[in-house]
């Protein structure tokens, strides 16, 4: 083997590694491990589930083989599809990102990365990438066949405000997975992050109510108030609250620095 | 360019209470094999990690090609390629995509990344298993993987972290011929290693350390000259006490150990400038201190009576109680 001068730059840029580690690792690990296909599985028959009942068990005429339906069964039926988004799905954006660095961390595998001209920003950006464009596919993906599915099956929905109302879910579950990596950062063990992170989930839902009775102005900038945002988009309502869009931004980016710290500070 | 390959200046870490590495100053020449000896808990692994940037010393200074090491500085690993002592891989990708994703962190390597690739397969010997998934790997593949992974960037320096442990002895064999070929290459290569036979085989710098210290580093050559160019071995029955008291007093005598024995059994070893002298009047001593004659064996120095020596504590010309420190080795 010829071993020759290297040009090896003296001060490596903050991204270093990115692309190779985006396109190489991180893009590819969802794909050829089990972790998609469950996730967008379980995503998958829930939404099946939801189509097929809401059409089986409507109490609204048939025409050309469509339901009918009037104003309330699409607002009960988009609440539903918004109460899915906001449990099932955060679920299992959670149980997806549990183990994006800590299980790094415990299997020794981030030591070997960081061994290599591969700076912590990068290995952390382009796992944020992956994580973000996957959990964007988990929501879009059975989220087309809803869209596809409520306008085949029912009638007096529209498709761009079915398309919008995915926008608040897309940011609620980029909100859980922002968290549940910043938990993941600082600790190994998977056991812990999940606890964290299902922790969060549920929190959000219990407090919700005691925040909204405490002061309305407070609950309603809660981000759990996404999952209305959402419903109300879905059936053409376009007066948006915007504080939970805002609340959740805030915590997102919050959610990244301390990731960005835990990943920094980690020692082997 | 760096005249020395790796260098650490009072290099000190320290885990709460435990002194891990102790001001420890390595110097490694460019182009040279050096083994990193110890037992257990030296701090062998402490050292590598903070090389290789793993973990920040609490105090202290390393470099590496000249470039500064520690956590973050990626000019010295861009040089450098290191197998840790457990290698971990991503298991669902196959040996190769491991390689290929490694070898893509150096866009800057001369060599189109499919040769390195192919190269580090053979190299390692897993050519058969390149398409494979990592899970499905042996151990010893695992290890050789490893190995081939610390190449892929054309490195100048090369830290491995017990290369040859969990292989059998024909991948012992390949990993030690690696050694020497990369050596050929101008390549650096610093490897700590419980198999001092191996050190001996390839290494031509050793660097030893003991309970977070380096107490030795020297050629091999020159510590194997210097560390005695004889070292007898004596049994007797007896208290060796006056034996030990009077030896010590021989002008050819340099150094008296005292090793652990069994009952009635007293182990001594002796480092000696003149054999022939020590052939001669030693025999004659033991007699005349009463004691019955076990063993006698004259030899030159190894690397692991070096070792011992340098684990065990130097008597220097003074008697000592039985029962000298051992060093637990696995």
């Amino acid at each position: 083997m010829e071993l020759t001068q290297k040009r090896a730059p003296r001060r490596a840029p903050p991204l270093l590694g990115f692309r190779q580690a985006l396109l190489a690792k991180e893009l590819p690990e969802w794909r050829r491990t089990k972790r998609l296909w469950v996730a967008l599985g379980v995503q998958m028959v829930a939404v099946v589930l939801l189509v097929l009942l809401a059409y089986l068990l409507a109490d609204a005429p048939l025409r050309g083989g469509r339901r009918l339906v009037g104003a309330s069964f699409r607002e009960s039926w988009v609440g539903g599809w918004a109460a899915l988004n906001s449990s099932v799905s955060l679920a299992v954006v959670v149980a997806a990102t549990m183990g994006a660095l800590s299980r790094e961390w415990a299997e020794g595998t981030a030591a070997w990365a960081f061994t290599k001209p591969l700076s912590r920003s990068a290995f952390l950006g382009a796992k944020l990438v992956s994580y973000a464009f996957w959990t964007a596919m988990l929501l879009v993906v059975p989220g087309v066949l809803v869209v596809g599915s409520a306008l085949l099956l029912f009638d007096g929905f529209r498709l761009h405000d079915l398309l919008l109302a995915m926008l608040p879910q897309l940011l609620h579950a980029w909100l859980f997975m922002a968290c549940t990596l910043a938990v993941s950062a600082w600790f190994a063990s998977q056991a812990v992050v999940g606890f964290v992170g299902f922790g969060l989930l549920l929190g959000s839902f219990v407090a919700s109510p005691f925040l909204f009775a405490w002061s309305r102005a407070v609950g309603q900038a809660m981000p759990v108030n996404l999952a209305g945002i959402a419903a109300s988009r879905a059936i053409g309502r376009t007066a948006v609250h915007w504080s939970p869009v805002a609340v959740s931004l805030v915590i997102i980016v919050v959610a990244l620095v301390l990731a960005q710290v835990g990943v920094a500070r980690r020692r082997f | 360019m760096a005249e020395t390959a790796i260098i650490t200046r009072a290099l000190t870490k320290r885990y709460g209470r435990v002194l891990a590495a102790d001001q420890v100053d390595l110097e490694v020449p460019v182009g040279a094999v050096c083994g990193f000896i110890g037992p257990n808990g030296a701090g062998k692994t402490t050292v590598i990690k903070m090389l290789v940037g793993l973990t920040p010393p609490t105090s202290g200074q390393a470099e590496v090609l000249g470039q500064p090491a520690g956590p973050g500085m990626l000019g010295a690993l861009s040089s450098l390629g290191y197998l840790s002592q457990d290698p971990r891989f991503y298991e669902w990708m196959t040996g190769r995509e491991f390689l290929r994703y490694t070898g893509s962190l150096y866009p800057w390597a001369e060599r189109p990344l499919t040769a390195r690739v192919g190269d580090a397969l053979e190299l390692a010997g897993i050519s058969d298993a390149a398409d494979r998934r990592v899970a499905s790997y042996s151990g010893g593949m695992r290890q050789r993987l490893g190995v081939a992974q610390a190449l892929m960037g054309e490195p100048r320096a090369l830290i491995l972290d017990e290369p040859a442990a969990s292989l059998d002895p024909l991948g012992r064999r390949d990993v030690i011929a690696m050694m020497g070929r990369l050596r050929n290459l101008g390549v650096t290569v610093f490897y700590s290693t419980h198999i001092l036979e191996d050190v001996e085989r390839v290494a031509d710098h050793v660097c030893m350390m003991r309970a977070g210290r380096l107490v030795r580093q020297a050629r091999l050559r020159d510590l194997l000259q210097q560390e005695g160019s004889a070292a007898v071995q004596v049994e007797v029955h007896g208290d060796a006490v006056e034996l030990i008291r009077r030896a010590g007093t021989l002008d050819f005598v340099e150094r008296v150990q005292q090793d652990p024995s069994p009952d009635g059994v007293a182990r001594l070893w002796l480092s000696v400038n003149d054999p022939q002298r020590a052939r001669s009047e030693l025999p004659r001593l033991i007699v005349e201190c009463g004691l019955e004659l076990q063993l006698f064996r004259v030899g030159a120095a190894s690397l692991e009576r070096v070792f011992l020596e340098a684990l065990a504590g130097e008597i220097d010309r003074q008697p000592v109680a039985a029962g000298a420190e051992a060093d637990r080795w696995s």
